[in-house]
């Protein structure tokens, strides 16, 4: 019963919309004809330029390239982690848990 | 030659009128013609404009002829543009603010004027037409693309560039919103005919 209720339903729909809008031979011709009088006017856009296609193995040189130049940027030219690791180490004075007087190195970046 | 006859696919007529062959677009025109125009009818619920939105459509197909994947098939392109004028129609109608009394007048005239139309239109197909004009757009779009141009879920969601899933849920929540506005409208013709409360 139910099916039956959504099939009337689908077919008032769709019957509804179907015979709502016909086209007749003489709207269409001419709306066919002024078509034709507008497009000679108007200009065709070109198509799309096609963005450049690279290939992985240029990527690959490209992202290696990147990684070696950062890579020997810190070995010559930034010196932070030579003077971090040249500077004496911090100590720590404090009493522990068993109250006697320690020190530790505190390990601080730079 | 006959550029109509069902030898030229959508992809030969668009390499065609690439190379500027006005007779292609013609062709493509009496081949998709009435499923734009009535496509765009359906959702704009003004046939004057639909005649508009149909022709700006092929002017479209015309002026992106060299951007139109035609490995694809055409008649997806076509209803993805005419929905997006019809949506472009309609918003800019709401912002005029037409007068309640105008968008009355036209949501209950009738679409066509044909001998044939009228006497099709008959009182039940008044009101579902009518509820269709009720519904939001999202909405009415997918019951124009479903019932009218018998496309299934995975082809109006290619068209509406969204998941089937929406697509699904939109067409759900359509029909139950003209079944409602159906039941109702019919509740009221029966008390206007004093046939309520009669078991």
């Amino acid at each position: 019963m139910q099916e039956l209720r959504e099939e009337l339903f689908d077919a008032d729909v769709a019957r509804s919309m179907r015979f709502d809008s016909l086209v007749t031979p003489m709207q269409k011709h001419a709306a066919r004809e002024q078509l034709l009088l507008r497009a000679a006017e108007q200009a065709m856009l070109s198509s799309l330029a096609l963005p450049e296609s690279r290939s992985p193995l240029r990527d690959h040189a490209y992202t290696l390239g990147q990684h070696t130049l950062r890579f020997l940027n810190l070995l010559l030219i930034d010196s932070s982690i030579y003077e971090r690791a040249r500077r004496p180490p911090r100590l720590y004075q404090y009493y522990n848990a068993h109250g006697r007087y320690a020190f530790s190195i505190i390990h601080m970046s730079a | 030659m006959n550029l109509i006859d069902e030898e030229f696919s959508d992809a030969d007529l668009i390499e065609r009128l690439r190379a500027s062959d006005l007779d292609a677009l013609g062709a493509l025109f009496d081949r998709y013609y009435s499923q734009v125009y009535r496509t765009a009818a359906a959702i704009t619920r003004d046939n004057a404009v639909a005649e508009d939105i149909a022709q700006d459509c092929f002017l479209k197909l015309h002026q992106y002829a060299h951007r139109i994947d035609v490995s694809l098939p055409l008649a997806p392109w076509l209803y993805r543009v005419t929905v997006n004028l019809s949506y472009t129609w309609i918003s800019r109608r709401q912002k005029r603010r037409v007068s309640l009394e105008a968008l009355v007048d036209h949501l209950m005239s009738p679409a066509g004027h044909a001998p044939d139309q009228l006497a099709e239109n008959s009182e039940v197909q008044q009101h579902v037409r009518q509820a269709i004009s009720e519904l939001p757009f999202n909405q009415r779009v997918v019951i124009v693309l479903h019932y009218l141009s018998s496309l299934n879920l995975e082809e109006i969601a290619d068209i509406l560039d969204c998941p089937v899933g929406t697509v699904k849920s939109r067409l759900y929540y359509a029909r139950e919103n003209l079944r409602r506005r159906l039941d109702e409208s019919h509740r009221i013709s029966e008390v206007a005919h004093g046939y309520a409360g009669i078991t």
